[in-house]
């Protein structure tokens, strides 16, 4: 059964505040025991997560075989010792146009409309949609290289 | 890859990131955007809006795509110094461009007739690539959309790399002229080697000049154009076949477009930045 409350009889419910000229205690001897004996606790609670974690965990190792072993020289063929004897193949020979050439291009003629001109010159440039990039900004990883990339072929229609 | 026709071609929407089922839901709602933009802007079709501003007598009220069109084509004849003007569908019809077209329904052997006096306006290549441009929104991040030649492509391509886009070689269709690498971008091709037809035995091609109001006759052989958007690319790769291989590099120069041209001795050569791969 509820009983109702006494505003006036309740403990206002407020901070206690300190009182300077009262000297300040240290914990007493109980408390502080209490506290130690709750650290060991955890300590050896800890300690024996950890032992269980340590015999479940999977090896750190590959168990084949000792680490070193499991790191290809950086000097070996990465095609494997069959292929080993084969020379690498050589890829096609292009010709790379640089931002230096541009530049090389209009120190050499400032005024001339040509400049803009490439006149079916083989171009490798990181420059896509206009907008120029360097090297380093294309990505690393081909998110989708397992797909086949599209056709996609411009012509008048 | 899920293709339908409209507009006298066949549209490609290619969403290779996307499963095929949401690829196709992609391309039913593209094909819907084309077939509006078909039976508002059509000239050969006698019931679209653009057929009944062609035939007026008199004022006419136009629809606010009808206006912002005719804005538009107003502000690129401009942009191109009057090379790109909708107002050549007289010339258009006068030479045998009276209906769709499709390989030898357009030739005859009457000689072309004088263009008639009031203007007609054409807004065929301009609405496909508004039509490509405004497919886009619809794209998800990954996606490129293919409108007979017209194109856009969105993001950097399924490996990252950009899309690769083949040019086609004019003097043969079988082969590739060059291939570019594009990301987020509106590619259109202008050539005189398939809409063509014959007049009293004269070739004739859609392509007209608006000086002359007739087959333009330039020392390109095609003019691809990549910029930012389709349409811009379409207006541009049209007026630069029309102005010829000096104009074009000048209109890329001052639109910050780029491009790559065919000139009729068979050398082409590429304007502005562009990755361009043999």
């Amino acid at each position: 059964m509820n009983q109702p409350i006494d505003a006036a009889k309740s403990e206002p419910n407020t901070v206690p505040k300190l009182d300077p000229k009262r000297p300040q205690r240290s914990l007493e001897p109980g408390v502080a025991f209490a506290i130690v004996g709750a650290g060991a606790t955890i300590a050896t609670t800890l300690a024996i997560g950890f032992a269980l974690a340590s015999a479940t965990a999977p090896p750190m190792v590959d168990p084949a075989g000792p680490l070193e072993e499991s790191v290809a020289p950086l000097d070996a063929d990465p095609r494997g010792p069959a292929a080993s004897d084969q020379p690498l193949e050589q890829p096609a020979p292009r010709r790379y146009r640089t931002r230096e050439d541009d530049e090389d291009d209009e120190d050499d003629d400032d005024d001339d409309d040509e400049d803009d001109h490439r006149h079916g010159r083989l171009i490798d440039r990181d420059v896509r949609g206009g907008a120029s990039t360097h090297a380093s900004e294309r990505p690393t990883t081909k998110t989708a290289s397992a797909r086949r990339v599209p056709r996609l072929r411009t012509r008048s229609s | 890859m899920a293709t339908f026709r409209a507009m006298s071609t066949e549209v490609t929407v290619l969403c290779p990131l996307e499963s095929p089922a949401s690829e196709r839901r992609i391309a039913s709602q593209v094909a819907d955007l084309f077939q509006a933009a078909e039976a508002r802007f059509s000239r050969f079709r006698t019931d679209s809006e653009l057929s009944r501003l062609n035939a007026r007598d008199g004022s006419f009220i136009a629809s606010s795509q009808l206006t912002s069109a005719l804005a538009r084509a107003a502000s690129y004849r401009r942009l191109t110094a009057g090379l790109f003007d909708v107002r050549v569908g007289g010339a258009l019809t006068s030479c045998g461009y009276d209906r769709s077209f499709a390989p030898g329904a357009l030739d005859r052997a009457e000689p072309p007739l004088e263009p008639p006096g009031r203007a007609i306006v054409d807004l065929g290549g301009m609405i496909k690539g508004h039509s490509v441009d405004r497919a886009r929104l619809l794209l998800p991040a990954c996606a490129a959309l293919d409108a007979g030649g017209d194109m856009a492509v969105h993001g950097a391509g399924p490996d990252g790399w950009g899309w690769p886009v083949e040019i086609e070689d004019p003097r043969d269709p079988r082969r590739t002229l060059a291939t570019l690498r594009l990301c987020d971008a509106g590619v259109a091709t202008s050539a005189a080697n398939r809409r063509t037809w014959t007049r009293a035995g004269a070739s004739q091609h859609h392509l007209i000049d608006p000086r002359t109001e007739r087959p333009s006759r330039s020392d390109l052989l095609q003019a691809t154009v990549v910029a930012d958007s389709t349409e811009l690319a379409e207006v541009l790769a049209k007026a630069a076949f029309i102005g010829g291989s000096e104009v074009a590099a000048s209109l890329m120069r001052r639109c910050g477009a780029a491009g790559v041209f065919v000139r009729e001795a068979g050398d082409w050569f590429s304007v502005g930045d562009l990755e361009v791969l043999k």
